[in-house]
């Protein structure tokens, strides 16, 4: 059955109006949960606001789980879905930078463009960043065009790497999420609040 | 009214409850169109809108642009973009319900509104080249990926928040 | 408030069990049968009922009454099909009919898609082929094109005894003849007919019509940031 628009049983025109449907219901869940305010997000990485790693965390458990009874019942074709290429160095080296920059600039793309949807300077800011950074890294482009295409190890899952099933991913993950979500609430506790 | 108090406004779902309903919009995406949430891939878009606009030539000779410049269509018709204005509005929307919809600085109480514009737009700079580097970002390569069990879904995000880690301590005066 | 504490507490316990056990659900649900496919017994049980059986008169009006609907499939080489065929058909020669290139005009809910070849075998292990993929309306034309020559072609004079229906059914094939290429008056055609219609030549009008793509697409996913 699904998915459905690569399957053509709801037309490609419909693309585009559900992408805005999905944004809206995307942008909404992430500014409700707090999202938008970079102290919170930045929360994460000193220990006084969970939020990112509880709300991130749940979502790839829900998801994982809910895709895989999908595609069991017959509704999803698994295979059909995109499973974006692994290219191993440069997945590694933009990661660094990326995390680098979440604890300067306090956001990521989509938590930066909620900000700047309620209204926050800091995260237009951060987009103009985002935009300044495309630009220079296209620029650098030929000189970085070898480190960005070595390693493809192409559109590859767990199963292919590591030879764990699917469902064994799923299980482990969650249960490491669950122990992630009860060791956070203990060091939550401890560390004084911080006003934000 | 009593919802437009004071006290609401920094009232946020429970995370557990929000991550839940991401879970649901993520399977209903990929249930869908048959790919994952994304973020970044709007602001390389628009950029290359823009560039296109302005020196069409430098644009078409980059080779990293010419990727994505198709003739007859507009480099802003691609599903991100259009994700990427559903994003802005539903923000928009939760945030006006909370009364948290207004133009404002936010920062540390301890740091000057200049030191944290001048670390926005470094850290969006640094995060806008990573992310070109690493073919997504923290929704499009790291929780998409995760869903579908991609091995550079877990890499990216493992090593993000471990790199988040990494350089927490050097900014700590920023946020705490 | 510390009641309250606890309460919530049993609460997030409650949520953490539920989670893990809907992961570890996943270890021991093997999922629903591939709805892709048909169970063996209930492809031989449609092959039982001859449901899906065209006799040569019931094809023969539909073409000449240009019925949109059937999509006619000779299965036989692309040789043979070059030397006749019946008009509008188009060739998946048999070995070919799960190739990329010609699945797509099975796996289709939009026509009737008429299976045939010199006679029925053939086509009818090509129909329970394609039926346990669990693909709809297919059907076989009954005797093949051996048998649409006899009947249509050169149908045979009932004896003067035969019920009038008899006389106007051979009158109906009779000029159902003159539609496929029978020359007017009725040629007597040289040999017999055991020879199959092989000996009708060019006989049987091959009007070709335009291969038209009824393909299920599968368009590749993309996404990416």
């Amino acid at each position: 059955m699904g998915p459905l628009i690569p399957h053509e049983i709801l037309s490609p025109e419909w693309n585009n109006v559900i992408a805005v449907f999905i944004g809206l219901a995307f942008g909404f869940i992430m500014e409700a949960s707090g999202f938008s305010s970079s102290r919170k997000l930045v929360g994460v990485f000193y220990g006084y606001d969970f939020a990112v790693l509880r709300v991130f965390f749940t979502a790839a458990i829900v998801s994982m789980i809910g895709i895989l009874y999908l595609s069991k019942l017959g509704y999803l074709n698994f295979d059909d879905l995109y499973v974006q290429p692994t290219y191993l160095r440069s997945a590694i080296i933009g990661s660094v930078i990326m995390g680098l920059g979440f604890v300067t600039g306090g956001f990521c793309p989509g938590t930066s463009l909620c900000a700047a949807g309620i209204g926050k300077l800091d995260g237009l800011v951060f987009i103009i960043g985002l935009m300044i950074g495309v630009v220079i890294f296209s620029e650098m482009f030929p000189l970085l065009e070898k480190t960005f295409n070595a390693d493809n190890l192409g559109g590859v899952t767990l199963k292919d790497t590591f030879g764990i099933s699917y469902e064994m991913t799923t299980v482990l993950f969650t249960v490491i999420g669950v122990i992630a979500f009860y060791v956070t609430t203990i060091i939550g506790r401890k560390i004084r609040n911080v006003w934000y | 009214m009593s919802y437009w108090n004071e006290d609401h406004k920094h009232t946020y779902w429970n995370p557990y409850f929000g991550g839940f309903m991401l879970g649901l919009l993520l399977i209903f995406t990929f249930y869908t169109t048959g790919r994952g949430l994304g973020a970044s891939g709007a602001m390389k878009s628009t950029v290359v809108f823009a560039l296109h606009e302005v020196a069409p030539t430098h644009v078409e000779k980059s080779r990293y642009y010419s990727r994505f410049v198709e003739k007859e269509k507009s480099p802003l018709n691609t599903w991100l973009i259009f994700e990427v204005l559903g994003v802005l509005a539903g923000a928009f929307l939760s945030g006006a319900l909370s009364g948290r919809a207004k133009f404002r600085l936010q920062h540390s109480p301890k740091i000057t509104s200049k030191r944290r514009i001048i670390f926005a737009l470094l850290g969006g700079i640094l995060f806008g080249f990573g992310s070109q580097m690493a073919r997504g970002c923290t929704s499009g390569a790291a929780l998409s990926g995760l869903s579908v069990m991609a091995t550079a879904g877990f890499l990216t995000m493992i090593v993000i928040f471990g790199s988040g880690y990494a350089f927490a301590y050097f900014f700590r005066k920023n946020w705490i | 408030m510390k009641k309250r504490l606890l309460v919530t507490r049993k609460r997030y316990i409650f949520l953490a069990i539920a989670l893990v056990a809907s992961a570890l659900g996943l270890l021991f649900f093997d999922g629903l049968p591939d709805a892709t496919r048909l169970s063996p017994d209930k492809v031989l049980l449609k092959s039982m009922v001859k449901g899906h059986f065209y006799d040569s008169d019931q094809i023969a009006e539909k073409i000449m009454s240009g019925d949109p609907s059937i999509l006619l499939v000779d299965l036989r080489d692309s040789a043979q099909y070059a030397k006749y065929s019946l008009p509008g058909a188009m060739n998946i020669p048999y070995g070919k009919i799960l190739d990329d290139d010609y699945v797509g005009y099975f796996d289709q809910d939009q026509f009737d898609v008429v299976l045939f070849s010199n006679d029925h075998l053939i086509s009818e292990q090509s129909w329970i082929i394609l039926t346990s993929k669990n693909f709809k309306n297919m059907h076989v034309l009954k005797g093949g094109l051996n048998e649409f020559f006899n009947t249509i072609i050169r149908p045979k004079e009932p004896v003067a005894t035969a019920p009038e229906t008899a006389f106007d059914q051979y009158n109906t094939r009779v000029a159902s003849g003159y539609f496929f290429g029978v020359p007017m008056p009725r040629a007597v055609l040289g040999g017999e007919s055991s020879g199959g219609v092989s000996e009708t030549g060019g006989l049987i009008a091959k009007k070709k019509r335009k291969a038209i793509v009824i393909r299920k697409k599968k368009k590749k996913t993309v996404g990416g940031c």
